[in-house]
């Protein structure tokens, strides 16, 4: 698909009543917006500033209107179409499909997405440390999208994952596509290796230098999880409507830095300082992850590098839990 | 698609105090279909909700046995429990469970002696055990618990406990006495006094439930007995906002307390930084 057919297919795609969404160039970073003029959306195979999380799991959802101590779970979403995920970011929806595969609400919302991915620009081009072996075909069958873009050359080499998204191109009239069929998250060769290697290297013993050290530097603002696609922890919370009488219950964003997040009866915190939060955030994507869902919980996508206002950089530390020193 | 955030209604049948602050509220699905799926293993939580105020687990107090209601016992330390206790016979609640996939290992007790500690409230998801254990003696074998709290005051299921003494071994211990009178007679001391002090039933299987810091010294006056990690069971309180494995604020290592627990044998958790 070239680029103006590229343009065209988005004007289809608003035409049709989709709402979509797709990077745009904003005061020198990339964001994920809703689209109105083709012409602004952007893909270079840059990663955007934020991930593409609040689209699967808003920052604040209702989950309930209450009256009378009656829950009636309130409709999720509209239909959204998601254009120019990259590759990392498809793989951090695997994550999310397994952590919430008995979701309700997050189930729904993902019938409602049509997600069209693109390959990551170049090493040597990125904006973000990101990091990714070289694109393979063979990873695309392990990935959840409906169309993938591989940029060839000025134009685009097209995929479809999913019968949707073959029916979206019919209809666009493009058919110069090749369909892969999804064969779950996890590899034929197994695990992630690299995943294996660093749950091993955790579980095998507490670095304490390594994680004193970030613990003294981080400031526990959380910004990097923020920005990660793969950061996904959340709170639950009512709130009393005003006139009506009618109350809400809500799940909204948090994170593991804040200092609630812990919290037992008796003001107890099991997470009480950095250290213990940093390390909590690392437990959670390189152990837990791994050992409930088998598929890594980091894409090393690196914008957490790029939020972090003291410079913690986790593809350096990485290399310093792998090298165990 | 089950949506596993729903509270199911449940009215409130009756209440009881059972110290200051501290409640039992006996309860009853409005749906007797719930109540007929609500079959639960001793250790096992449930999130209680009221609207507006939120959601947090407690465990079920009650025999597994009983089928036409179940029963909670709740401290008032913060804005829901606080609200909890307004509440009164006749009133509705939500509660989503039974939860987590841990529970005390009921089977293995046919052949084994029992051990139970608990610590403050620790008691509740216990005296379901203790209940239990009186229903259907012919599952059991001997049985011992050690209750320690702050005071006599403080001792929770008090009008039972010396009905409870007729069937099982009952040794209490309070912080500091308090002068109230208890159908038991109580120790003064710490809880782990009582594990280095008493004679242990013979080669038990240990269910321990109370705060952080009390599991840390019993566990140490059980290895002192002998007792193998294998035999210790231990449920263990995390914070918790869903309560189905999807919020991760109740991670150890590579597990989730609501998910996999919230009771895990100690054997299998003893490595992980920070469990216990
Ligand atoms: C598996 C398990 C079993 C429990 N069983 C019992 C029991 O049988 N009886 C009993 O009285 N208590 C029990 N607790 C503790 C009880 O959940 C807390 O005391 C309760 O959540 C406090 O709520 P609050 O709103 O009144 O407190 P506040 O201090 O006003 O608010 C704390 C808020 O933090 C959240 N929270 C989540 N988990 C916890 C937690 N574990 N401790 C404190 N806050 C939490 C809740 O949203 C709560 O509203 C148990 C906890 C766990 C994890
Ligand atoms: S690199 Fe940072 S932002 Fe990206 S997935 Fe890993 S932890 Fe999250
Ligand atoms: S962004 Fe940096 S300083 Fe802030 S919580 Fe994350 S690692 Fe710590
Ligand atoms: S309470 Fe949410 S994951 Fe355990």
């Amino acid at each position: 698909m070239t680029i103006p057919e590229l343009k065209n297919f988005t004007s289809f795609l608003i035409k049709e009543g989709n709402a979509v969404y797709g990077p745009v160039e904003r005061d020198g970073r990339f964001l994920a917006q809703k689209i109105g003029d083709p012409q602004e959306l952007v893909l270079n195979g840059q990663l955007t500033y934020y991930s593409w999380r609040k689209f699967f799991l808003p920052a604040t959802e209702t989950l309930f209107n209450i009256h009378r101590e009656v829950f009636k779970k309130i409709k999720v979403g509209k239909p959204q179409v998601l254009i120019g995920l990259t590759v990392l970011d498809l793989r951090a929806l695997d994550l999310y499909n397994q952590v919430f595969a008995n979701d309700a609400y997050y189930q729904e919302r993902k019938r409602q997405t049509i997600v069209i991915g693109q390959s990551l620009a170049p090493a040597d081009q990125r904006e973000f440390a990101a990091f990714q072996d070289s694109f393979r075909e063979n990873v695309l069958e392990h990935f959840e999208f409906d169309i993938f873009f591989e940029k060839a050359g000025t134009s685009f080499k097209v995929y479809t994952g999913s019968e949707d998204g073959q029916r979206l191109l019919e209809k666009f009239g493009y058919r110069d596509y090749a369909h892969v069929k999804y064969a779950g998250p996890i590899q034929e060769e197994g695990l992630d290796r690299e995943m294996v290697e660093i749950k091993k290297k955790m579980e095998s013993g507490y670095n304490a230098a390594l994680w004193s050290e970030l613990g003294k530097i981080c400031l526990a603002c959380g910004k990097c999880s923020l920005v990660c696609p793969t950061c996904y922890c959340f709170n639950i919370e009512d709130q009393a409507k005003l006139k009506s009488g009618e109350m809400r219950r809500k799940r909204e964003w948090t994170t593991c830095f804040f200092p609630d997040f812990s919290r037992i009866a008796g003001d107890h915190r099991f997470l009480s300082d950095s250290e213990k939060r940093i390390y909590y955030w690392y437990e959670h994507k390189f152990i837990r992850d791994p050992a409930r869902y088998h598929v890594p919980g980091c894409v090393r996508c690196g914008r957490c590098v790029k939020a972090c206002p003291v410079g913690i950089d986790i593809m350096k530390n990485i290399r310093r839990i792998k090298e165990g020193e | 698609m089950i949506n596993n955030y729903d509270p199911k209604p449940v009215k409130i049948i009756s209440v009881r105090d059972e110290a200051p602050r501290v409640k039992s509220f006996v309860l009853q699905f409005s749906d007797p279909q719930d109540q007929k799926n609500f079959y639960f293993h001793p250790g096992q939580f449930v999130m209680f909700s009221i609207a507006g105020f939120g959601e947090a687990p407690v465990g079920i107090a009650s025999s597994s046995f009983k089928t036409d209601t179940f029963e909670i016992g709740v401290r008032a330390v913060g804005r829901l429990t606080t609200e909890l206790h307004k509440k009164k016979a006749g009133d509705l609640i939500g509660i989503r469970g039974p939860l987590g996939k841990g529970s005390f290992p009921a089977k293995l007790l046919k052949n084994r002696n029992l051990l139970m500690i608990a610590g403050g409230i620790g008691i509740v998801p216990l005296r379901a055990v203790v209940l239990d254990a009186i229903a259907r003696p012919e599952n059991f074998k001997e049985i011992q618990l050690f209750y320690g709290a702050r005071s006599e005051n403080e001792l929770l299921y008090k009008p039972e406990l010396g009905e409870w003494r007729k069937k099982i071994k009952v040794a209490l211990t309070v912080d500091k006495h308090c002068g109230q009178k208890c159908p038991v007679v109580c120790d003064e001391g710490l809880i782990t006094s009582l594990v280095d002090g008493k004679k242990l039933v013979s080669d038990p299987v240990v269910f321990i439930v109370g705060p952080p810091v009390m599991c840390k010294f019993v566990i140490e006056a059980l290895h002192r007995h002998k007792v193998k990690d294998e035999d210790i069971y231990i449920s263990l309180e995390r914070h918790m906002q869903c309560g189905v494995g999807e919020c991760h604020h109740c991670g150890i290592g590579p597990k989730l307390v609501c998910d996999e627990g919230p009771v895990f044998r100690y054997a299998e958790i003893k490595g992980i930084k920070g469990a216990v």
